[in-house]
């Protein structure tokens, strides 16, 4: 089995090698495939939160040449791209620019995992519940508010009780004017 | 005989260098690419070569046409060759049959044995390390009702003689043990096998393909009575070999399994390869004039090339014992790094490897998961078998070209990159696990 002259390019010369900061939001990290099977992917992708677009990618992969070549080629092909226009990546159009044989398409099926799997990482983080600015007010309403609602009420009672934070204060008491300090939404 | 593991394909484009270099032209003499994967196959010796030329157009006749000149020629020079294997190996010039080659010998020794003592038992006895050769044979045979076990190694990978003596019943009547593995080079106790399997009235065969002009081998002093040779691991052509049937102290008989005209005492018919065959005496008689001197060089560049690789890198191993070992036999395994990618790497050097990548079956070596290798470490490994046309500027250049591309391939690998913030790679759980 011979290698084709583009697997061997991308081996040769790999594009976007390197790693970025899997901690932050706009990160997206997929990690697939296992040591035991001698292949392991990991692909990041780094996305604008406002047009949802990939605007950089980076790959490490432990694997064959046309392991090396799949994943490389899967970070050039993301970038510029939204995640959704990503996802429609196959890899049966890897295995068709790297001229893959019929026993290295896995490869092509991990590097198509490995975008997926980054996507859905990425995707996961911007669900994740944002920290919300609450207030408990008791007597007003004994529910959750908004700034909005203590801006235009319970402020005026200049109470401390009803001072939101974004998640993190904690307690139950109650003062004299009947406002209580209760549990903030994180 | 062929192996499991593949070389890379040699032409113009093994010249591409790996990025940041220059393109290389060693001084030093090296001819690239080098060729340093001598236990998949050797170069022919030139003086090899040369005593088989007269066989194909002047000598050329049928070493069986016994009634003119032509064919007594052609005897002639298949009798030579036969004094010759049989020297080697302390054998007589009667228990000498040629066949194709080893793969055809392994086959011959296990089937035939097998056949000819079936009311005496049906157990036969091997290890999980064996080649295909023996290991598909044995399958087969199960297919036939009979019994086989297929012994461990230890993590040496050498065989445990308690367990082999447990192993052994009363309905045994073969063991097949290889003398060396192609794998991993590593030498079994032949001689102590040998004993055991005497004392119990039990055949012992031996597939001596790698070992026979390597090492010493005797086939009386280690108790041997069946053993297979390859002429092409040797130094000799492709496509011949030998197998040695005792017939003293037991006498050992087998069954043919190539019917048609009862050729080689009838243990093997058909038209001996008669240019193979002098090829292969040729061989014989190289390896027992120079094998004392050339081990010693094989094993002086084969330490070599393991200080220069282990002394620069971390997070490389070998597989299999260092001390029981072929002399020009190197198998490591270099963590983090999968074996085809360097070999890809290293494309001016041919050396195989035992990741799954470069079998047919996608399957990692076998012999290196019965060391108890894991599978991560078997993508990992790369076979260097050293021989007698490598030069120590060779193995010199092959360092280096290892060194700089696992350098590089750790860059690239994830698993390195976590092995180095402290990650315990053994406690992660990996999405690819399932199968």
């Amino acid at each position: 089995m011979s290698y084709s002259d583009k697997v061997l390019d991308h081996y040769s010369n790999p594009r976007n090698v390197g790693s970025m900061d899997k901690n932050s939001s706009e990160v997206g990290t997929g990690l697939v495939g296992a040591p035991e099977c001698g292949d392991v992917m990991k692909l990041q992708i780094k996305v604008n939160p406002q047009t949802n677009v990939i605007e950089d990618a980076k790959f490490k992969t432990f694997g064959c040449g046309s392991a090396i070549a799949s994943s490389s080629l899967a970070t050039e092909w993301v970038k510029g791209k939204t995640v959704d226009e990503a996802l429609q990546i196959k890899n049966t159009e890897i295995v068709k620019e790297l001229a893959l044989p019929p026993v290295k398409i896995h490869c092509s099926v991990l590097a198509e995992d490995a975008i997926r799997a980054a996507i859905h990482d990425w995707k996961k983080k911007q669900e994740a519940p944002k920290p919300v600015d609450v207030v408990v007010c008791w007597p007003c309403t004994g529910r959750r508010q908004t700034w909005a609602h203590y801006d235009s009420c319970c402020r005026r009672n200049e109470d401390r009780a009803c001072e939101g934070r974004s998640g993190h204060r904690e307690g139950v008491g109650q003062d004299s004017d009947g406002h209580r300090q209760g549990r903030y939404l994180a | 005989m062929s192996t499991d593991v593949k070389t890379i394909p040699q032409g113009t484009e093994a010249r591409e260098s790996a990025p940041g270099q220059e393109k290389r032209t060693p001084g030093n003499g090296i001819k690239l690419p080098v060729y340093m994967d001598n236990h998949a196959t050797t170069p022919m010796d030139p003086r090899v070569l040369e005593e088989m030329l007269p066989y194909f157009m002047e000598k050329f006749g049928n070493a069986a046409s016994r009634n003119h000149s032509f064919g007594w020629a052609g005897e002639e020079g298949v009798e030579k060759a036969r004094e010759r294997v049989a020297k080697l190996i302390g054998a007589t010039t009667k228990e000498i049959i040629f066949t194709s080659g080893a793969t055809e010998s392994d086959n011959l020794a296990i089937k035939g044995v097998a056949e000819m003592y079936k009311e005496k038992g049906n157990h036969i006895i091997t290890a999980v390390t064996e080649h295909k050769a023996v290991l598909d044979t044995c399958k087969r045979l199960e297919k036939y009702g009979y019994r086989v076990t297929y012994m461990a190694v230890q993590k040496d990978g050498l065989i445990d003689l308690e367990e082999l003596k447990r192993a052994i019943d009363d309905k045994t009547i073969l063991v097949t043990i290889m003398a060396a593995n192609n794998e991993i080079g590593v030498v079994q106790p032949l001689a102590e096998i040998g004993k055991l399997c005497h004392e119990r009235g039990v055949i012992f065969h031996t597939d001596a393909t790698q070992a026979v002009g390597k090492i010493p081998i005797d086939v009386n002093k280690m108790n041997i009575d069946v053993m297979s040779i390859s002429a092409h691991k040797m130094y000799g052509p492709k496509g011949v070999g030998a197998l040695y049937v005792r017939r003293k102290n037991p006498r050992v008989q087998i069954s043919a399994i190539i019917d048609g005209g009862g050729h080689e005492r009838g243990m093997r018919s058909g038209t001996l390869n008669v240019p193979g065959i002098v090829g292969l005496g040729k061989a014989c008689a190289l390896c027992m004039e120079e094998m004392a001197k050339e081990s010693c060089r094989m094993a002086g560049l084969r330490n070599r090339l393991r200080e220069n690789i282990m002394g620069r890198l971390d997070e490389v191993y070998i597989n299999g014992s260092m001390e029981h070992r072929l002399p020009g036999n190197l198998n490591i395994s270099f963590a983090y790094v999968e074996g085809e990618s360097l070999l890809m790497g290293i494309n001016d050097v041919a050396v195989s490897s035992g990741s799954a990548c470069t079998s047919a079956t996608l399957e990692p070596s076998y012999v290196l998961k019965a060391l108890g290798t894991g599978d991560d470490l078997a993508h990992s490994s790369i076979r260097f078998g050293i021989g007698r046309f490598n030069s120590e500027a060779e193995v010199d250049y092959v360092a280096d070209r290892v060194v700089e591309t696992v350098e590089r391939l750790r860059e690239l690998s994830p698993l390195y990159e976590m092995a180095k913030e402290g990650v315990d790679l053994k406690s992660v759980k990996w999405a690819g696990e399932a199968h």
